[in-house]
């Protein structure tokens, strides 16, 4: 069978003491593969070291082999494309990774290291476009699916090609024999490679990467050096078995159309990586055991490893708040470690942790998403952070900020604090500065604050002219620029990208349709500049806005949506940006949902009366085409007959007879009724003037009866009954400014007979006795207050 | 062993309706015992992977496979038995949860027969000892007069005592079960100060709980405590699942002199019906509203199995989707008018656009449309 002879060649051909050629067959950032890795390079002590990683990453070699350099780090790569979006893809090495072991080795024994991938460019001109989120430049999907692996995963009762990589590989970590362990990798992946169908190797440019990787091992075993390790991912090394007679030519060393530099990478990215198919998952597992195994010089004692994980595991736990109780623990221990040996292996591995803390931590029904596995999962992913040396440079975004900042005349040649007024509405260049500030501020890179000026996020000021920002450059800037440097290489590149990985982050807290956060979102993009390029954002707007079933919150969107259509100022939309449509989407929406006006729960009303304020509002003003205003009015006509809430009612009301779609009585003869209803509670015989208060408060006094209706209601109470009125009635009027409120004032006393000024307080009229006692009472106060200590508390002239 | 307690039962293997698991499948416990090399824990008939190949199956010594699903489940399971806490059984009616419990049962004791089907009827005694009256009236307190529960039967035994539906069980009932699983101890008070029934070795307890039925019983967090919990959920993967009913009607009908299958288009209606309506996603990703009556494999292993009776017996033709159809209200569809609405929905949208292009599917539309 030819499948079989290919698996039988690799394993009989992986070293070759005849050409001096020696294939480390690995899977990336596994610890039993770097372990081999690593006693492999001792022991033969090659002249040369070949790794599969994109040749354009070699200038970075000194940079990895720097001590400053601590993993877990990354060479990112970023790729301008002339149609389409620029790529990003990173390359993370960790401490246990084999390619980061055979560097350091390969350095510390003087032999030569070289990257003999494709370059990074064609790797990822080579993915397929529709990708999302990181792209990592390692790929090896064959190890977690396909036909042998789910066949030899039933055969050995593993549930997938992790638990039945672990239990084949990692449980053999620390094993001296490296030939064995690196041929049985090497079978194990040729047999993965012999049931790969066709039509999936060129999904990676497989050929044309191996042709390129076999030409460069030609070239070095021509020269004769000595023998030479070549650590690549085991499923290419079938195809490297004869470089010697590859026609393939290699392309001139380090060319690539993609900048490439090291950035200090996290557990956190790399595995999110591992989502695209890179590697072993949850890097903080694989990195103690590594550190364990490292430590002892040999197999890691899996009892002790097992005991110390969960150990630490449930001290963490307890200082977070979670108690795990000792029986629970011992119980998680056990369980793992019974169900090792009764899956045959030397002690318990990652997935048999898992069962062992969903035997003992879960009591009740699974419904797959457990808040402990998730507690374990976030465990053993880990959050380290690697460091770069100085030596590497820093990430082109610093230099890019740096100079951006210069640009617009912000002053970073020290690290003071200074004070910025930038003219936003009148000067381009000032407006440019603006947007740079909002777009650092994105980034959370803490290098500009806004003191002062319009609030364009909170809609308040925004007429106003100049805004204030504080500034300073200072390290903290840059390290958060590194941070930063994950999502790319420019400022506004990673402005743009941060947005996006933000709206990731809030659909992965289950607020997907957050409308009021993705509308922030999109107006600090829009504030930061990023005017077209937020097109896709705004596509997801449009989806939220479709799928919402808040009336508040897809009102103010809308409103949200036509002031910005309609701003002029910084929000302004680029040429090519339409909001229009997604703004009518908001509308059509808004509408559907107004049917639920009437089915509100209390503590939805508010927001439904402030949303009713803004859009009546803009309603009242509004002269396009582009709303159907008589849509909005058949809506709210409709929720009124079907029994809204008091003030929801009051507030439709409102709107109509504001409008003049209803005559001006409707208005006292809707608040009479409830006023003098016969609700027991009088305090919610007002919830109709909140209601109408909330739409506009002027109609208060502009239509004839409203007044008149309170007055009389009041007029009506006891004593008692106003009491327990006023905190409500006050709240009611807390709507109305204080000229309005003066005018009510004067409205009501004139209805009295008299002026406002007459129901003014005054006391003139004291007589000696009186006088004298305030006299008396104002010096025992005083010295009583001195007695005390409180003399700092006595205002006014001494007595 | 297995004959002389089915004579003890009085279970005859010929003619009952459904015999124990350890009756049922003695050839092959047999051969596993007679191929076991591994360690077993005291107690215990079986080695643990024994136990295991014993549900998952195992070519070589022609056992065949009886739980479907969840692998690592099933370890999990022999594991929590053999520690200190019972395990319990929680999930969806009809994924199979009692017959995993009789499998383990039968595997590591040699019998699943110590039961106690819970319910609100059941008393303390039950779950510890009773008397037999006349004996206790005759002869005072004697071990003679007294009876024991499964469960202290199980404990002298050093096996594995079932409780179904430990949480129908009143809340002092299952309040037994705290100290029981704790000090693996019973005391017998009426036979003397000192007399009482320590557990030996092999003993545990597998509870199987419904938590989210109507009428069930909340349980404490005490009791909680001292169970593992494993939730077995309704089988993932369609075509494994239209395998398994397909496997399961033909053995329920190889009880019948007829021979007869279900053809491949009326099977996949029965499949999709189930699974669009338990999941509320058809397979092209329509929405579809999920009625609340169980839709778990077994209860679809019985339409089907109605369906081909129906066919077979009553009408005397070959099953169609109309079969399907019939069976379904009946069988699933007890008397809800909301979910009767559901499913006219189902069948109005989903099953409709499906019957222009099969004829099962029109089969199943027209009968399900004529019923309603």
């Amino acid at each position: 069978m030819r499948d079989e002879a290919l698996i039988h060649r690799v394993r009989d051909r992986l070293f070759q003491p005849d050409t001096g050629l020696y294939l480390a067959p690995i899977r990336h950032h596994s610890p039993a593969c770097a372990w081999a890795v690593r006693a492999m390079i001792r022991d033969l002590r090659p002249s040369h070291v070949m790794i599969e990683a994109p040749h354009d990453l070699a200038h970075l070699i000194p940079h990895l082999l720097d001590p400053d350099t601590v993993p877990p780090v990354a060479a990112a790569s970023l790729l301008d494309q002339k149609d389409g979006p620029r790529l990003a893809a990173y390359y993370p090495f960790c401490a246990h990774s084999p390619e980061w072991i055979a560097l350091r080795e390969g350095a510390a024994i003087g032999a030569e290291v070289r990257f003999i991938d494709l370059g990074s460019d064609a790797k990822m001109q080579g993915r397929d476009d529709d990708q999302k989120g990181p792209q990592s430049l390692v790929q090896e999907q064959a190890f977690d699916s396909g036909d042998y692996i789910r066949a030899l995963s039933d055969r050995l009762g593993c549930r997938d090609g992790f638990e039945l990589w672990d239990h084949l590989f990692e449980t053999r970590l620390g094993d001296p024999d490296w030939r064995g362990f690196l041929q049985d990798v090497g079978t194990y992946c040729a047999a993965l490679r012999a049931s790969t169908p066709s039509d999936q190797f060129d999904v990676t440019n497989d050929d044309a990467r191996e042709a390129h990787m076999a030409a460069c091992l030609r070239d070095v075993l021509a020269d004769g050096a000595g023998p030479v390790v070549c650590v690549i991912g085991g499923f290419h090394a079938a195809a490297l078995l004869e470089p010697v007679t590859t026609a393939g030519k290699t392309r001139a060393g380090g060319k690539s159309d993609a900048a490439s530099y090291l950035i200090r990478y996290g557990y956190k990215d790399m595995d999110a990586l591992m989502g695209y198919g890179a590697g072993l998952p949850q890097p903080a597992y694989y990195q103690s055991l590594w550190d364990h195994a490292d430590a002892r010089g040999q197999a890691p004692d899996w009892q002790a490893f097992a005991h110390d994980l969960t150990q630490e595991f449930a001290h963490k736990m307890r200082g977070d708040g979670h108690g795990i109780s000792v029986p629970a623990q011992v119980e998680m221990l056990r369980s793992a470690e019974t169900l090792a040996r009764l899956r045959g292996r030397p002690g318990a591995l990652r997935y048999d942790l898992f069962d062992g803390l969903t035997s003992a931590l879960l009591k009740g029904e699974d419904s797959g998403s457990d808040v402990w596995r998730e507690r374990f999962t976030e465990y053993l992913r880990g959050h380290a952070l690697g460091d770069v040396s100085d030596a590497a440079g820093q990430p082109p975004i610093v230099a890019d900020a740096m100079a951006r900042a210069r640009a617009h005349r912000f002053d970073v040649s020290d690290g003071r604090r200074r004070e910025r007024s930038l003219d936003i509405r009148r000067k381009l260049a000032h407006l440019a500065a603006s947007r740079f500030a909002h777009a650092m501020a994105v980034l959370d890179s803490g290098f500009a604050t806004r003191s002062g000026g319009p609030d364009f996020q909170n809609a308040k000021q925004t007429d106003l002219l100049f805004e204030r920002w504080e500034y300073a450059w200072s390290p903290r800037v840059e390290g958060q620029l590194i941070e930063a440097a994950v999502h790319g290489d420019t400022v506004p590149a990673a402005c743009l990208a941060k947005l996006f990985a933000d709206r990731q982050a809030l659909a992965k807290d289950g607020r997907a349709d957050d409308l009021p956060a993705l509308l922030t979102m999109f107006k600090r993009g829009l504030l930061a500049g990023l005017g077209t390029e937020l097109t896709g954002f705004l596509t997801e707007i449009e989806g939220a806005i479709s799928r919402s079933a808040d009336f508040a919150d897809t009102a103010k969107a809308m409103v949200t949506l036509h002031g910005i259509e309609a701003s002029r100022g910084p929000l302004s939309l680029p040429d090519g940006l339409d909001i229009t449509s997604v703004m009518q989407q908001a509308f059509a929406r808004m509408i559907y949902l107004c049917d639920d006006l009437p089915n509100m729960r209390d503590d939805a009303i508010q927001p439904c009366l402030d949303a009713l304020r803004l859009v009546s509002e803009l309603m009242r003003g509004f002269e396009g085409d582009d709303l159907d205003k008589t849509l909005f009015d058949d809506a709210l006509d409709r929720a009124a007959l079907a029994d809204p809430a008091p003030e929801l009612l009051g507030a439709i009301t409102a709107i109509a007879v504001d409008a003049g779609r209803k005559p001006d009585h409707t208005l006292p003869d809707l608040l009479k009724a409830q006023l003098n209803g016969s609700a027991p509670d009088l305090p919610t015989r007002l919830a109709g003037l909140r209601g109408v208060l909330a739409i506009s408060p002027s109609l208060l006094w502009t239509v004839d009866g409203v007044l008149d209706a309170l007055d009389e209601f009041l007029n009506g109470v006891t004593d008692d009954g106003f009491l327990e009125l006023l905190p409500h009635l006050r709240l009611a009027l807390s709507a109305l400014s204080p000229r309005e409120a003066d005018l009510v004032a004067a409205a009501l006393t004139r209805r009295h007979g008299g002026s406002a000024s007459s129901y003014t307080a005054h006391f003139h009229d004291v007589d000696a006795s009186e006088a004298a006692l305030g006299a008396k009472v104002d010096a025992e106060l005083r010295a009583g207050l001195m007695a005390d200590g409180l003399d700092g508390w006595i205002i006014g002239g001494g007595a | 062993m297995d004959e002389e307690d089915a004579m003890d039962l009085k279970t005859d293997v010929t003619t009952a309706q459904r015999l124990p698991a350890e009756l049922r499948y003695a050839d092959e416990l047999t051969r596993l015992r007679d191929a076991d090399n591994d360690p077993k824990p005291a107690g215990w008939a079986l080695s643990p992977r024994a136990v295991r190949r014993f549900i998952l199956g195992d070519p070589k010594l022609d056992v065949s496979r009886k739980f479907y699903g969840d692998d690592p489940l099933v370890d999990r399971c022999i594991v929590a038995l053999m520690g200190h806490q019972g395990l319990m059984l929680v999930g969806e009616p009809g994924t199979a949860k009692s017959l995993l419990s009789e499998l383990l049962a039968a595997a590591i004791s040699g019998t699943s027969r110590l039961v106690v089907q819970g319910s609100a009827g059941v008393i303390e005694d039950h779950l510890r000892y009773g008397w037999n009256y006349a004996l206790l009236l005759a002869e005072g307190p004697s071990e003679r007069a007294l009876i024991p529960s499964p469960v202290l039967t199980a404990m002298q035994n050093g096996q594995i005592a079932r409780i179904e539906e430990l949480t129908r069980c009143a809340p002092e009932v299952q309040d037994a079960m705290i100290s029981l699983l704790s000090e693996k101890t019973v005391a017998l008070p009426e036979l003397g100060a000192a007399s009482e029934v320590r557990a030996e070795r092999g003993f545990n307890v597998i509870a199987t709980a419904n938590l989210r039925d109507l009428g069930v019983n909340e349980m404490s967090s005490a009791l909680k405590r001292r169970f593992n919990f494993e939730t077995v959920a309704p089988i993932a993967d369609a075509a494994f699942e239209k395998e398994l009913i397909a496997k399961q009607v033909r053995d329920r009908m190889a009880e019948y002199d007829m021979k007869a299958d279900l053809p491949e288009d009326v099977l996949d209606v029965v499949v999709s019906v189930f699974r669009d309506l338990r999941t509320g996603r058809a397979a092209d990703g329509a929405v579809v509203a999920q009625p609340k009556s169980v839709m778990s494999t077994a209860e679809a292993v019985n339409v089907a199995h109605g369906a081909l009776l129906d066919a077979s017996y009553l009408s005397g033709d070959a099953p169609t989707g109309a079969h399907v159809a019939r069976q379904l209200r009946g069988v699933v569809f007890k008397d809800d008018a909301e979910d009767a609405r559901k499913l006219r929905a189902y069948v109005d949208t989903i099953a409709r656009a499906r019957g222009r292009t099969s004829r099962a599917w029109a089969a199943f539309h027209k009968a399900a449309k004529d019923d309603g």
